[in-house]
């Protein structure tokens, strides 16, 4: 059951910072789709909505430069149907593809899922493994940081009272580089992910200087770089006794919850090893 | 008749102008809501519910001393209070009540109330439940039920047998997930009497549960069923105590309560399938013939019996499978436990120990290297044969029919002789289940099982037919107009059928057991019947035809070369005060049950079926894709071809979900699976390819041949999944559902073993 609240709609970005500065419990609606969920259940009971769907500064999908920056308002839908994520990220729209069904991909936002900063979100992983950048905007002015720093646990960020996430930058991958996502899901459709894996190869065809970039989901409290099996895969051949290492090597420092009905901790464990190997399959083949 | 149409419910659903519960409002209406325990078992100290009573916009707060009747809505055993009164036995029971002018001021309310629990130890298994000096859910002890089959000799089978093998099984509990959650508006009338309009499967039964709560006679609680979203059994006998809910409230405020359960609410209060544990011990001769089997069935049945003994029966009766063994001994239990009750869900007892008694015969297959089709083959029942219950099958036995033709049509022979492997880590494999199902409420439920039907045919040459059975989205309304259209002699769209009202029909028992287009069907043809005969006698006067040579057809009465309109003779009818309107009434065929030798014919006609499931497994993750399924069911006469197979497919789709994933989870007494986001149930993503096969092997109790069918499609999916797994992989798993961790550590401790 709702609770009555006061509902804003500004259509420039000054006033929105205003009402976040000026008000203490404010929440951000853009897509809505786990917000309201949110707020029928009672977990938040914000007395001031913004809905930011009229600011354009948090639109568009263009290059600035060699990065590619998504407005935050970018709905899934949006990815699906961008050109530039089909080209360069591809990783991105196999995120995109399975996340929720059409109806909330057609709402929900990436902001809206950086921000909501679940450690299995559908585009944890992939913006992870790509390194983006989140811009975000405070009164006080704008301030850029990485987005494995932004995350700081289940459902936390470093994002400052009064502040909005505007956009999210991704840099240009090298000419070549492949990516992929996976994931684990109890039904094929409308499901979150028990577990998922993204991965980009940078000179997947050079052994010698080929980069393998590993970052999983659902398995700590926010989504994390594989470092340790980055680097016992760069620049090495890939045979299946360097795979077997990689399995038993992903799985140091997990510690997914052990509350979660969708998988056990060590099914996620073995999960993004299998994943792994799978993706690189897929990405390393031709 | 026989030929695919389209269901007449089908535009008002899909244009949504169909009239569900939650979409009346009238007048002064309140809103109802109702306060569960937090705690599986407790006892009740004191209800303080002053604070609510003073929120502004409450109408009333209603705890069980108030109820003017008596607390009491059990449908087969009087164990339930309609509201807990000293004691709360699970997590779904209900202390009060609030009516409201909003919901939100009525959930409010309920935060306001203050009850004062002291908790009991529990018990949260049925092994658990039977134990010595286990806590009671209820005073008389925590064995609700034991049922028994006593056939044969089974030491003379056992020794006669080339190969014994045992196995125990455990099944899962399962939600309906009707599409509609359970809602009611009660309305009070001037007269003191009480109108109901609801999601309701069977009204005749809220009709008495409510009139009993209230202390009213029954002639004063009017039950309309309003378009119901799905109902699967769920909507069953749960009704009746929203419905008790709602009526209490009305009763209490005179104003009109609505009550719309959220899904999360109907979650934690309506019913689930019966988790089960099952042992077989099954022997056959090195030809595979099955000599005997020994069954124990343990069924945890929850905090309140609902139609658990019911459930048990049909449990009982089937728990042999559709085979002829000669030496059988069943002992079926249900133990109480301070879970969610179990109740009545789609196959009602059977799909629980299908899974194990298919996954048997596949074994003894496997292991006297015989092909899994033969051994169904060699003991499947046929006309003739005996049933466990010692019931010698004299009609309408598709079986075999169904065994070949889901074979042929599924390329069986060839597909298990292809190469499992189709990449490193990926497997197919191909897996067979047969079933058999009682059609209607049998022995145990014998005095239930008539229906009727109240016709009319009005001045203009249209039909209305009231039957006591309920539509529910299982197309009952369109098989039971067809049934009438051809009877008549008229075009489909002559006929309406009314929606169900205690008031237009006499008690025709519960819509469920796959009884309806057979009942209501019966009851119908016997009403137009009567019809047809005083339309008859004036045609052969008006038209100087003797009656017998006249017929009824393509809106014509005609015969011996002559002919008058359906409509012009209904006119004749009128103008000479004829009467065109006629009640109809069928019983079930006799059926019995010994309660110490299980012996009997425990059903009048039985359903029977066969899929064959085919399936992927990664070997990796051990996640399981159900690719195809070829069902191929003997309903009888398929009144509506179309609306059989929708029923297979739905069925299917519903069974994969209890072979792969679907699980209502407790743990000690507390759901972990509250919502739809952790009760999980396919997508159209996960559906299989679903062929049905309709095979007719007629009944000449049912109209036109008819039998049931709304159960049957569910019944042997998982066991087909199950078994095509173990053809993939060679591994045999015994618990449900196959969820992909299982699979994966079954399959590395395989690996570890070569």
């Amino acid at each position: 059951m709702l609770r009555p609240f006061d509902y804003f709609h500004p259509n420039d970005m000054a006033e929105t910072l205003t009402l976040l500065d000026q008000e203490d419990e404010t929440s951000v609606l853009a897509g809505g789709t786990d917000l309201l969920v949110k707020m029928r259940r009672g977990s938040i009971r914000p007395p001031v909505v913004v809905d930011i769907k009229g600011l354009e500064e948090c639109q568009g999908i263009r290059w600035e430069g060699d990065r590619l920056s998504l407005g935050s308002l970018t709905t899934f839908n949006d990815l699906l149907r961008s050109q530039e994520a089909h080209k360069h990220f591809p990783l991105l729209i196999d995120a995109a593809r399975v996340m929720g069904c059409y109806e909330v991909r057609e709402r929900a936002t990436l902001g809206g899922n950086v921000v909501n900063a679940s450690p299995g979100a559908e585009s944890g992983s992939p913006l992870a493994v790509l390194e983006a950048q989140v811009v975000l905007k405070g009164r006080r002015g704008e301030r850029q940081m990485s987005i494995g720093h932004f995350w700081q646990g289940v459902g936390k960020t470093d994002l400052a009272p009064g502040e909005l996430l505007v956009r999210i930058v991704i840099p240009r991958l090298p000419e070549g580089s492949r990516s992929t996502y996976l994931r684990r899901s109890r039904v094929q459709g409308m499901d979150l992910a028990s577990v998922n894996v993204a991965v980009v190869v940078i000179n997947p065809r050079l052994p010698e200087s080929r980069e393998i970039r590993v970052a999983l989901g659902a398995v700590a409290p926010t989504p994390i770089r594989a470092r340790e099996v980055e680097t016992l895969l760069r620049g090495q051949e890939i045979t299946s006794s360097l795979l077997s290492q990689m399995r038993d090597k992903i799985q140091e420092g997990l510690a997914p919850r052990t509350t979660s009905l969708r998988a056990t901790p060590g099914y996620k464990k073995e999960m993004v090893g299998v994943l792994t190997e799978m993706a690189l399959e897929v990405l390393l083949k031709g | 008749m026989g030929q695919p149409v389209k269901r007449i419910d089908a535009r008002s659903k899909v244009t949504g102008r169909a009239r569900y519960v939650a979409d009346v409002k009238i007048q002064g209406m309140l809103y109802g809501k109702m306060l569960f325990s937090p705690h599986a078992h407790a006892h009740i100290k004191g209800i303080d519910t002053s604070k609510a009573e003073g929120l502004p916009g409450v109408w009333a707060v209603i705890t069980a001393q108030h109820i003017p009747g008596e607390n009491q809505i059990g449908v087969v055993t009087p164990d339930q209070p309609l509201l807990a009164q000293e004691t709360v036995r699970f997590v779904g029971d209900c202390v009060a009540l609030v009516a409201a002018e909003s919901a939100s001021v009525a959930e409010k309310a309920l935060g306001l109330i203050r009850v004062d629990y002291q908790t009991l130890p529990g018990v949260y298994t049925a092994q658990e439940a039977l134990g010595e000096n286990s806590p009671l859910v209820h005073q008389g002890g925590n064995l609700l039920t034991h049922l028994k089959i006593r056939k044969g000799d089974l030491k003379k089978g056992i020794g006669e047998c080339d190969i014994l093998l045992e196995e125990t099984f455990h099944t899962q509990r399962q939600e309906h997930v009707y599409i509609e959650t359970i809602g009611a508006l009660a309305i009070p009338e001037g007269d003191g009497s009480m109108t109901i309009l609801g999601s309701i499967q069977c009204p005749f039964y809220v009709q008495k549960g409510v009139a009993h709560v209230l202390g009213l006679p029954m002639n004063k609680v009017r039950i309309v069923q309003a378009t119901t979203g799905g109902g699967f059994g769920g909507k069953e006998d749960v009704p009746s105590e929203i419905c008790g809910f709602a009526s209490l409230l009305a009763w209490k405020t005179h104003r009109p309560v609505q009550m719309i359960l959220t899904r999360e609410e109907d979650l934690r209060r309506s019913s689930k399938r019966h988790p089960m544990s099952v042992t077989y011990k099954m022997g056959a001769t090195k030809g595979g013939k099955i000599l005997c089997a020994q069954i124990e069935v343990l069924a945890d049945v929850g905090a309140y019996a609902t139609l658990s003994p019911v459930v048990m029966f049909r449990s009982t009766v089937h728990a042999t499978g559709p085979y002829e063994i000669p030496h059988v001994k069943v002992d079926t239990y249900g133990a109480y436990t301070n879970n969610i009750p179990s109740g009545a869900m789609r196959g009602f007892g059977t799909p629980e120990v299908t899974f194990a008694h298919e996954s048997m015969v596949d074994e003894l297959a496997a292991k006297l290297n015989m092909d899994p089709i033969q051994i169904r083959l060699i003991n499947g029942l046929r006309l003739g044969s005996q049933t466990a219950t010692g019931q010698v099958l004299r009609e309408s036995v598709g079986l075999e029919e169904t065994i070949v033709k889901a074979k042929e049509a599924c390329d069986w022979e060839s597909k298990r002789a292809e190469d499992k492997r189709i990449g490193p880590s990926r497997r197919r494999g191909l897996g067979a289940s047969a079933m058999f199902y009682g059609v209607s409420l049998g022995a145990k439920g014998w005095p239930l099982d008539g229906s009727a039907a109240a016709v009319q045919v009005h001045q203009d040459g249209s039909v209305s037919v009231a039957i006591g059975g309920t539509e529910m989205g299982q197309g009952a309304q369109t098989v039971v107009a067809q049934m009438a259209a051809e009877c008549m002699g008229l075009s489909l769209d002559r006929i309406a059928i009314l929606a169900t009202d205690t008031s237009l029909v006499p008690d025709s028992g519960p819509t469920v057991a796959s009884r309806t287009t057979v009942f209501s069907g019966n009851a119908t043809l016997n009403a137009l019947e009567q019809i047809k005969r005083s339309m008859t006698e004036l045609a052969s006067e008006l038209l100087a035809v003797a009656p017998e040579k006249l017929d009824f057809r393509d809106g014509q009465v005609l015969g011996g070369g002559k002919k008058i309109s359906f409509d012009q003779l209904v006119q004749h009818c009128y103008s000479r005060n004829i009467n065109l309107g006629a009640e109809g009434w069928f019983v079930s065929p006799p059926c019995s049950f010994d309660e110490e030798t299980g012996q009997g014919d425990a059903y009048y006609v039985y359903g029977y079926g066969t899929q064959i499931a085919e399936v992927e497994v990664d070997l990796d993750t051990g996640q399981v894709q159900v690719l195809r399924v070829t069902a191929a069911h003997d309903v009888g006469k398929a009144i509506n071809p179309q609306g059989v197979s929708c029923q297979i497919e739905g069925g299917v789709v519903q069974g994969v979900g209890y072979a792969l994933l679907e699980n209502f989870m407790m743990v000690k007494g507390q759901i972990q699976t509250p919502d739809l986001a952790t009760y999980t149930i396919p997508t159209s993503l996960d559906v299989p390819q679903v062929e049905p096969i309709i095979v007719e092997a007629i009944s000449e109790k049912g109209p036109y041949g008819a039998k049931g069918l709304g159960e049957q499609p569910i019944i042997p999916t998982a066991a087909a999944v199950a078994n095509a797994i173990h053809d993939a992989t060679g591994i045999r798993i015994t618990k449900l559902p196959i969820g992909p961790e299982a699979l994966r550590r079954a399959l590395l401790e395989e690996r570890k073993e070569l």
